[in-house]
């Protein structure tokens, strides 16, 4: 019997807020190899970095899973068959907001809003201590320090609400009140870990690596940039921001005076910014409006000439590295050009010989970027496809003659590589009934969840997901029961993802036949719909 | 760029600051927690600050002062951020001018949100007088 039988609108409000585990990344983002997407100079420079990295097929983006954000398996209209270790950090709710048909044999019934339907409006909240704690702390879940000092409270977490019932299998059709509670027993994409700690160590490293190295990059692209479009920018021998220090002191300065560099070049100017109490030159740096001059030669004391208010006398300085930018129009162009409203009209004009030398040098400081990116992904799949374990007890009481059910649940989650996880349950299951003879036995259920695609932001869309489960229930009383589950997640924009669920069960429950069902999902993720609206 | 960045008070490219009449520039990262990763370099001197060597890390909020002691004096030095959002999904970068009196002017404010791989620089080049 294969029947279009049911649409469950389940709503799933979730903060998924531990990266590590926060199933959205992707990816350094990957800009194109000419780089089309920049805003500022340091995006150019960096971008020009990764496409040679994309050229040399460094590194692979890859991501894990996501954990839970729908219903819990016990909930009967729940898109999701298995339960998975952890919870969200915070606070998640799942709604059924339009009741399952409760005849089972409702051939292709698609009445969403019969009357007859019961259950309507049932759904559970779940929160992690660690959400109570900082609720009852009055602190923002993400701050760093409550997170830091409250490692074990994200280990536990609680859910309460209601699940639909139907008469054949609950005898009852009021839905029932649900209450559990999940512990974690391992966690190893926990981020306050010994070796997760150690990853995060090196990703510091790296990032320091890149950034000084960046910070030397950066100048120097646009140092190119400048003497391609301004041929006034290039110069031969002129001083160097890193090249006059003080030689002979002298005397009778103050802080602020200007004075011209002599030797074999002209038109470089340095600005005295310390002295002793004898007016001695103790820092001489260039002058700040970008005059420094041409025709200069390594030398060491060169003399100095004072520029008209400066009583100063006898200082000398030395030279000891050379510039080819005129520092005047490179500032200018720095401040004009390259600023965000005219960086791409600024790279389209660039001849194509300044591009290529802009290429070899990007080429030439891959080195810490790129380590900075391998490590990136592979520390992250490494947090990301930890092992955890957890338990889980559920209980759904009903009243009147309705039967209470309740689970003890073993959890596991293992990411099997960069997009697969997966998730196997092993449960103990008694149903008190009051109207008949209890079933006591367990159920086995596992998952497989792989991302289709990569998101291409923190806060952007989820991966297209493809799930397939199985399951089965052995009961006394009951013949036993399998399902198989195949399951497409369609991310709809950031924070809405439609679950399209196909479920076979070789017999449903207490009914002696087979039963078939396509459910329909709404997950609602708030966390990324404020990000996303920000 | 996977990264969003939304400029509050955009980056001027180029910062002058008269340390002679004693203005320095004051640095504040606030960060979404949980594990902040940034690090704080110059093109001449190197890496000048990183998350983990500030006292209480990992915290919300990072401050702190450059150009305040005459050794930090480097004309038209590069000062560039890099950014990790390996386990911190939002920054917001701040760069004040100060003098003895208090604050003179915000140079730039940036937000940043990020997914873990993602990394983010950005960088001014500071002109003392």
């Amino acid at each position: 019997m294969t029947a279009l039988r049911a649409f469950v609108i389940a709503l799933s409000i979730g903060c998924p807020v531990i990266l590590a585990a926060q199933g959205a990344p992707p990816g350094a983002a990957a800009p194109s190899a000419d780089c089309p997407n920049f805003k500022t100079i340091d995006e150019f420079s960096y971008c020009q970095v990764i496409s040679i990295l994309d050229k040399q097929q460094v590194g692979q983006n890859g991501k894990g899973s996501d954990r839970q954000l729908q219903s819990p398996s016990t909930d009967s209209r729940s898109t999701s068959l298995v339960d998975q270790s952890s919870a969200t950090d915070f606070v998640s709710a799942a709604a059924s907001l339009i009741a399952v048909a409760p005849n089972l044999s409702q051939s292709g019934s698609t009445n969403i809003s019969g009357s007859s339907q019961t259950g309507t409006g049932t759904g559970t909240t779940t929160a992690s201590f660690y959400a109570l704690m900082a609720a009852f702390n009055k602190t923002s879940p993400t701050d760093p320090t409550f997170y830091k000092d409250h490692v074990f409270s994200r280990r536990i977490s609680f859910t309460i609400g209601t699940a639909a019932s139907t008469q054949t299998t609950d005898n009852t059709t009021t839905p029932s009140t649900v209450y559990g509670a999940k512990y974690l027993i391992l966690n190893r994409r926990e981020l306050y870990r010994a070796d997760n700690l150690a990853r995060i160590a090196d990703i510091q490293k790296d990032l320091s690596n890149e950034t000084v190295a960046a910070a030397q990059l950066t100048p120097r692209i646009k140092e190119i940039m400048c003497g391609a479009l301004h041929p006034d920018c290039l110069v031969n021998g002129a001083l160097s921001k890193v090249g006059v220090t003080v030689s002979s002191p002298g005397t009778g300065y103050k802080v602020g005076d200007i004075l011209e560099v002599g030797g074999t070049g002209s038109g470089g100017e340095v600005e005295v910014f310390g002295v002793d109490k004898d007016g001695a030159v103790t820092n001489v740096q260039l002058s700040p409006d970008g005059s420094n001059g041409s025709g200069y030669s390594i030398a060491t004391n060169v003399p100095t000439k004072p520029t008209p208010g400066v009583s100063g006398h006898g200082a000398t300085i030395n030279v000891t590295a050379l510039s080819s930018v005129n520092a005047k129009v490179f500032l200018m162009f720095d401040q004009t050009q390259l600023i965000e409203a005219n960086l791409a009209s600024t790279v389209k004009a660039l001849p194509d010989n300044a591009k290529k030398q802009i290429q070899s040098l990007a080429e030439n400081a891959i080195q810490p970027f790129s380590k900075l990116r391998m490590d990136l992904n592979n520390k992250y799949d490494q947090i990301n496809k930890g092992m955890q374990m957890s338990i889980s007890a559920t209980g759904n009481n009903r009243t009147g003659q309705g039967n209470n059910d309740y689970k003890m649940e073993f959890i596991l989650d293992y990411g099997l590589s960069t997009r697969i996880n997966w998730t196997v349950n092993g449960s103990f299951d008694y149903t008190d009934r009051k109207m008949g003879l209890d079933s006591r036995g367990g159920s086995f259920a596992t998952s497989f969840q792989g991302n289709l695609t990569n998101p291409t932001g923190g806060w952007s869309k989820s991966p297209l997901r493809l799930i397939f489960s199985g399951k089965g229930d052995w009961l006394s009383q009951q013949k036993p029961q399998y399902s198989f589950d195949a399951q497409l997640s369609i991310p709809i924009t950031p924070g809405f993802d439609l679950p399209i669920e196909y479920r076979y069960a070789n017999r449903a429950a207490q009914i002696n036949k087979t039963d078939s069902q396509v459910r329909i999902g709404l997950t609602v993720d708030l966390s990324r719909i404020t990000q996303a609206l920000k | 760029m996977a990264v969003t960045r939304t400029p509050v008070t955009p980056n001027p490219n180029v910062v002058p600051v008269k340390v002679t009449a004693g203005e320095f520039l004051h640095f504040v990262i606030d960060a979404g927690g949980p594990i902040p990763i940034f690090s704080f370099a110059s093109d001449v001197k190197g890496v000048l600050f990183q998350a983990a060597d500030f006292p209480g890390h990992p915290m919300a909020r990072y401050e702190w002062l450059h150009l305040k002691n005459p050794s930090d004096f480097q004309q038209m030095e590069n000062l560039e951020l890099g950014l990790s959002f390996f386990t911190n999904a939002s920054f917001t970068y701040t760069v004040e001018l100060f003098n003895a009196a208090g604050v003179v002017s915000t140079v730039m404010k940036i937000n940043y949100t990020g997914a873990p791989t993602d990394v983010e620089n950005e960088s001014f080049m500071v002109v003392i007088s």
